[in-house]
């Protein structure tokens, strides 16, 4: 097996532009996902199917997962079919955001096996993949990070390597979704309190991005997905909530207070019970606008 | 005061001073009553109160000059506005406002009226609601000067059963702004324990009955919580007149130097309710913020929008 071969299981909004991006670099990649379209897909761009994670990590010696919660994460790593019982396996590498508790364990039962472990959640979203921008801050094996680093190099611009504590990645991680989380929600008011007052979304968003306010929440997340009213940020607000309540979890395990962490993870909670767990989270904005009584077109769909 | 009771006018017969009124006619108090709702006004006459034609025309006879009014834009009006009470107003006469307004509104207010008048100024906020207040069973709480309180011991034992001299003017109504401190985030605070015992999966209605004598007990949770669980949203207290007093409450607490986060946070709430259209309907409706259905979002939205 050639040492450019790689394993890797969970091909959703990131993992399938991701291993797109390895196999338009000529790498030989190894899939698994439950999602069988996904896995067509990207057969027929040279991927080579494998029917379950541990065939994965009986092929290659290097894998990296991408799933969506700690649960998956779990089961994909340590379940019945998991990657641990595979032969060939050397190397873990976690891209999802799990939270530094369930990254622990999973790294603690590989390191029993003999297997390094990289800590390795990325920032940057499908367009940052897709851009080849994405930054990966990784916690844990040094010499896991080098054998990753081709692959991740495919679509990576930024490495950051925090030293050997598998988790630590994910605490950094953490912290920076609970930005995204509490931006999405402040631009939302934002706007909302400047189009009530009869000031243009484009004015807004002009001046604001020149200024002290402005964030990737406001230049790139409100002008691609809100102004344009296409809410395709392709995150939904499940995941967004998701991200914060591990924050609020490992703050409140850690003893860090968190005055408005604790507020924006209640604000997605209730975007939640009205109905949005599965729309795009940057419906969140239409959700703000329609409560100041604005009238966005479209925001009587926002709880599709 | 030449026989036993003194003489009232009574401005402002709506949801409180209506049956406050009523109470003092039936207890054979001397009432002119005035409101800018004839409506209201004809339904204070038919218990016994003796109509005005304006707030000047109450006030001659009076000893006492009662004020109950929704706004503090309402009091300036009735005092300084056309036919204002400041027309006619004359030392030894007292005015009491009921109302609940700021306290800063209340020195002002007192302080204008002492310097065109000489006549004092107490402000007497009261809790309790529509049904204390048609019963006489009003939480009182005043300030004003000890001349002044000393010169309506007698009027508010028989509105209310419990009165507290708090300080000079301006003060009952601070003492008023901490009790809707109180209230106003408990509204918040019971609707999110309904809405969780419902989520849970627990019969909801069963909660005061749990906690009877524990430490979530309460007169709260025993009279306010039921309504909610019931779902009964018919106005006692406005969802808007919640918003405006958590909103001096903020302001109170600006004015002194203090950070009010969890008030702060249910005046966010309640704002939310009532800008999108629901400020008609009792403060228990604040559950709806909590029911959840994608449904009421849209209905939310569009009764903002239609308005």
């Amino acid at each position: 097996m050639p040492s450019n071969s790689y394993g890797f299981v969970g091909l959703g909004a990131m993992g399938m532009p991701m291993v797109s991006k390895a196999l338009a670099a000529r790498l030989d990649v190894h899939i698994f996902d439950t999602n069988a379209s996904a896995v067509d897909l990207l057969v027929a761009q040279g991927a080579k199917r494998q029917d379950s994670a541990a065939a994965v990590a009986n092929a290659v010696e290097t894998v990296f997962v991408s799933l969506p919660n700690a649960p998956i994460v779990e089961a994909v790593a340590l379940g019945e079919a998991g990657l641990i019982h595979g032969k060939r396996i050397k190397h873990y590498i976690d891209l999802s955001t799990t939270g530094p508790t369930m990254s622990r364990k999973v790294g603690d039962a590989m390191a029993q096996r003999g297997v390094s472990v990289l800590d390795a959640p990325v920032s940057g979203g499908p367009i940052g993949v897709r851009n080849e921008t994405l930054a990966v801050m990784a916690s844990g094996s040094e010499q896991t990070l080098e054998r990753a680093r081709p692959f991740l190099a495919t679509f990576a611009k930024t490495f950051v390597h925090l030293g050997p504590d598998v988790g630590k990645a994910q605490i950094l991680k953490l912290a920076n979704n609970l930005l995204t989380a509490t931006n999405m929600v402040i631009v939302g008011e934002a706007l909302a309190f400047a189009e009530k007052g009869g000031i243009e979304p484009e004015d807004l968003f002009r001046i604001i991005n020149a200024g002290s306010g402005r964030s990737w929440v406001s230049e790139i997340a409100y002008p691609k997905h809100v102004v344009t009213r296409r809410y395709d940020q392709n995150f939904r607000t499940e995941l967004m909530h998701k991200d914060v309540t591990l924050c609020m979890q490992e703050a409140e395990r850690m003893g860090v207070p968190m005055w408005l962490g604790a507020n924006v993870r209640q604000f997605w909670q209730f975007a939640m019970t009205q109905g949005m767990a599965d729309a795009d989270c940057s419906r969140i904005a239409a959700l703000i606008e329609g409560w100041a009584g604005l009238n966005i077109e479209d925001a009587a769909d926002a709880a599709e | 005061m030449t026989s036993g009771k003194p003489r009232l006018a009574y401005i402002g017969v709506g949801l409180m001073g209506g049956p406050m009124a009523a109470r003092l006619a039936g207890l054979g108090y001397k009432l002119r009553v005035f409101d800018a709702d004839a409506g209201r006004q004809a339904a204070a006459m038919a218990s016994g109160a003796v109509g005005a034609t304006s707030p000047k025309d109450c006030v001659e006879d009076a000893d006492l000059v009662l004020l109950n009014l929704p706004s503090q834009a309402a009091v300036e009006t009735v005092v300084f506005g056309q036919a204002g009470l400041s027309d006619a107003l004359l030392s030894p006469q007292i005015v009491v406002d009921f109302s609940t307004v700021s306290p800063d509104f209340c020195r002002s207010i007192g302080l204008r009226v002492q310097a065109v008048t000489g006549c004092e100024w107490i402000d007497a906020p009261v809790s309790g609601g529509p049904s204390a207040a048609g019963e006489g069973t009003l939480t009182i709480m005043a300030g004003g000067s000890d001349w002044a309180i000393a010169r309506i011991r007698c009027l508010v034992q028989d509105i209310g059963r419990q009165f507290t001299h708090v300080g000079q003017t301006g003060m009952g109504s601070v003492a008023k702004m901490i009790a809707q401190l109180v209230v106003g985030t408990n509204y918040a605070v019971l609707a999110e324990a309904v809405r969780l015992a419902e989520a849970a999966g627990m019969d909801a209605a069963l909660l005061p009955e749990c906690v009877k004598y524990g430490h979530a007990d309460g007169v709260l949770m025993q009279q306010l919580y039921p309504r909610i669980a019931a779902h009964d949203f018919a106005p006692r207290a406005y969802a808007r007149q919640l918003l405006k007093d958590l909103d001096m409450v903020q302001e109170l607490a600006r004015s002194s130097g203090t950070a009010t986060p969890m008030s702060g946070q249910a005046a966010q709430l309640f704002r939310l309710l009532v800008t999108a259209g629901h400020g008609d309907i009792d403060g228990t409706g604040i559950y709806r913020l909590y029911e959840g259905a994608p449904s009421h979002l849209t209905a939310i939205g569009e009764s903002a929008r239609a308005q």
